[in-house]
């Protein structure tokens, strides 16, 4: 028997960053997987786009024998974005020959299926003719629904018998409860692997995958540095029933952010293609007191910290992992330069979306786990908004920063022109923050006075549409205030009309941005 | 209205268009008898069955509406007629059903707590059987070749019937809608209770030993199933059966 045994390349099992592929690494397998798919023994099963490394792809090539797919066998080629082949995995028996004309037909391997299985068995595709290669035989395989089980069945194409059947049913997808950081009970989508389940959701159409470094700050470093994490870093925990609240809310809150942005505009994932949503927890020593959370679009990770005295982990709130995982939507559209103004604009599409996030999947309310326009409100071991939380839209001004010796802007004319903080980029987005809360809610900008009506019924719904599209439609990397202004009053027009442009409008130069 | 049609069809057995030559009227004031019965269980049986199982980390709920069908009835009596008007019967009986249900289902969500969605959906091929066994009092004159029969007595009664155990759906992402797929069924639950029947027949002779007669009983038995999922389930059977004997006199 000659097996073609095609060792994976490092790059088919550890993904390296995108400018570390290898070209080439695979030229005489790629000769080879060629002839083979001209004499017909390889055949394409699958195209997949690589969502980690933007312009690759996998090819997934079926063996076949005289046209019928060979159970099982196949061959993963991976190519870079001119078509060169980075590497080929799996293996395939290219010794295999057999005679591949059944003697029974379909019909005939489905009644036998059904007589051999318990009453009420119910066969749920056409049979398929396929070649087992262990035992030389041509087999038709179907899948035959029973009360408690999915069954593939296998049956002899020339004499009937039953050559294998086996639970298909996959078990893998597990849902459980975890206990967040405040205590409440959420579902935690999961993966059921070798007996532990693990923070990798397999219900939602993007891998979205929660990693626990325990910590370890040499494994964060090699994390951030690389944009590698080690599946054997993913959160787990024995008996589906979560308790460590960090884990169960990073993982949770980033599956309802997903579902925000898919149910509210349509929008899959980070990258509208489902790229990968990769969350760290417990990145740090408590020692380092570690009071924030980031999103890295080098690796593509959020990273929460522990929180320190005053705050609690960072992902304990659903606007606080919305906003950073909203950084990853703008860095796959308009990609706003973090500084300045557009570095503003960008804190504040993340503030608006964090918030919007909140308000789509919690009650509104003042109280813990109750959606306002208060940004990280739940984050602090003691609640009380306007004290411990991190921003206000509806009244920016009432967060100040002894840093910048000032308080966050919420009109233009406050605006913090100095260099900390990459120009003030978490001050002035109370700018574009009270233009949005004005325009969805109306009410008057404490600085100018000026009054808005707002956008009335349903009106937060709208603003969301008119700035999720403004902004990621519209603006480019260099975006500023005024721009902001141009692109949402032509989302108001083209998604609503003249009359809600007008209240975009007035919200904009109520902040003083004209 | 039930009953007048096997009284009908027996009086029309008992006085055939052409009749050369008349039997003369049997006299039984005494004596055994056994009797073959066959026919239909003649109205449905429906019952409410109410199920729960865990799906997605909660507990789904659903309420079948089943209904077991007209189907077969075979019965096989020993009877005694201890005086010329009264006898006593030991009948056994076997019936089966086709059933089928309807449901409607809640089902959690399997991203959000307290987030049902409902799905509805019809299921077939339940299976329903019964087993009885009656002990009847019965009056029974006579009158020429017809012999009409009234009885009741208590019976004793076995269910074995399949109950709807869960329900699955297509689903796919976001899950906030579902639709009903396949009713998964419990192995045949089985339950016997005590209830009574009641009934009359009429037969005419067709020989000196031999009458051929039509019967309809009516029996009513509550037996209490083990609900799945826990609990348990009152179920009304037995209900009317029409049935053609043959009865033979020792």
């Amino acid at each position: 028997m000659a097996w073609l045994l095609v060792p994976a390349l490092e790059a088919a099992d550890r993904p390296a960053p995108p400018d570390q592929g290898r070209p080439g690494g695979g030229d005489t397998q790629a000769a080879h997987v060629e002839a083979l798919v001209r004499r017909g023994s390889l055949s394409v099963a699958r195209v997949q786009d690589d969502l980690d490394f933007p312009g690759r792809r996998h090819v997934r090539l079926d063996q076949r024998v005289g046209g019928v797919r060979v159970f099982g066998a196949q061959l993963v080629q991976q190519l870079d974005a001119e078509g060169r082949t980075l590497s080929v995995s799996g293996s395939i028996d290219e010794g295999l020959t057999l005679d591949v004309r059944p003697k029974l037909t379909a019909e005939q391997a489905e009644r036998i299926a059904l007589q051999e299985s318990q009453r009420g068995a119910l066969a749920l595709v056409e049979p398929e003719l396929v070649v087992r290669a262990a035992e030389r035989l041509l087999t038709w395989t179907l899948w035959l629904r029973l009360d408690h089980d999915l069954e593939r069945v296998f049956v002899d194409a020339r004499t009937g018998a039953i050559v294998d059947r086996y639970s298909d049913l996959r078990t893998d997808s597990a849902v459980g409860l975890g206990s967040g950081v405040w205590g409440d009970q959420k579902k935690i989508s999961a993966d059921h692997v070798g007996g532990e389940y693990r923070a990798d959701d397999r219900l939602r159409p993007c891998p979205l995958t929660t990693y626990d470094l325990r910590f370890n700050a040499s494994l964060s470093g090699s994390a951030l540095a690389t944009g590698q994490l080690d599946p054997a870093w993913t959160a787990s925990d024995a008996d589906n029933s979560w308790s460590d609240g960090a884990v169960v809310d990073a993982h949770v809150y980033a599956g309802w952010t997903y579902d925000y942005y898919f149910k509210r505009h349509g929008r899959r994932g980070i990258d509208d293609r489902n790229l990968a949503v990769r969350s760290i927890v417990h990145p740090l020593s408590r020692a380092f007191q570690f009071a924030n959370a980031g999103y890295d679009p080098f690796a593509n990770v959020v990273i929460y910290g522990d929180g320190d005295r005053q705050f609690g982990p960072f992902s304990g709130a659903l606007d606080v992992v919305a906003h950073e995982l909203s950084h990853g939507v703008t860095a796959h559209t308009w990609d706003g330069i973090y500084q300045g103004e557009s570095g503003a604009l960008n804190e504040a599409f993340s503030d608006i979306m964090g918030t919007a996030a909140e308000f789509f999947h919690q009650p509104a309310g003042t109280g813990r786990l109750l959606a306002d326009y208060f940004l990280g409100e739940d984050l602090a071991y003691r609640f009380d908004p306007s004290r411990t939380g991190v921003r206000s839209m509806e009244n920016p001004g009432l967060f100040c920063s002894a840093t910048l010796g000032t308080c966050d802007a919420d009109h233009y004319a406050k605006r913090y022109r100095g260099i900390a903080d990459n120009g003030g980029v978490h001050h002035n987005n109370g700018i574009a923050n009270q233009a949005f809360y004005l325009a969805a809610e109306g009410g008057v900008n404490r600085t100018s006075g000026r009054r808005v009506a707002g956008l009335g019924s349903g009106g937060r719904e709208k603003a969301e549409h008119i700035f999720y599209r403004g902004f990621t439609a519209y603006l480019t990397p260099s975006a500023s205030f005024r721009a902001a202004r141009a692109a949402t009053l032509r989302a108001a027009r083209e998604l609503y009309g003249e009359g809600e442009a007008a209240q975009i409008a007035a919200a904009w130069s109520a902040v003083g941005v004209e | 209205m039930t009953v007048a049609l096997p009284f009908a069809l027996a009086a029309a057995l008992a006085a055939p268009a052409v009749k050369p030559k008349p039997l003369p009227a049997p006299r039984r004031d005494t004596g055994f008898a056994l009797t073959l019965c066959g026919g239909v269980a003649a109205v449905p049986l429906s019952w409410q069955a109410p199920a729960s199982w865990t799906l997605n980390a909660e507990t789904a709920r659903l309420e079948g509406s089943q209904e077991a069908s007209l189907g077969p009835v075979a019965e096989a009596a020993v009877s005694f007629r201890f005086a010329r008007r009264f006898g006593i019967a030991a009948a056994f009986e076997w019936a089966r059903r086709d059933g089928s249900a309807e449901i409607e289902a809640e089902l959690p969500h399997p991203l959000y707590l307290a987030r049902p969605r409902s799905v509805r959906g019809t299921t077939a091929g339940l299976g329903y059987r019964q087993l009885a066994s009656h002990l009847d009092l019965e009056w029974r004159p006579v009158r020429g070749k017809l012999e009409l029969a009234l009885f009741a007595g208590p019976s004793f009664l076995r269910v074995d019937a399949d109950l709807v155990e869960s329900v699955t759906a297509n689903e796919a992402y976001p899950y906030d809608e579902a639709v009903f797929a396949a009713a998964q069924t419990t192995p045949s639950r089985s339950a016997s209770s005590l209830g009574w029947n009641a009934g009359a027949g009429l037969a005419g002779a067709i020989a000196s030993k031999l009458d051929l007669g039509l019967q309809a009983r009516y029996s009513r038995v509550k037996p209490e199933l083990e609900a799945p999922g826990g609990g348990s389930l009152t179920l009304t059977a037995g209900g009317l059966e029409i049935t053609a004997f043959l009865r033979l006199h020792f």
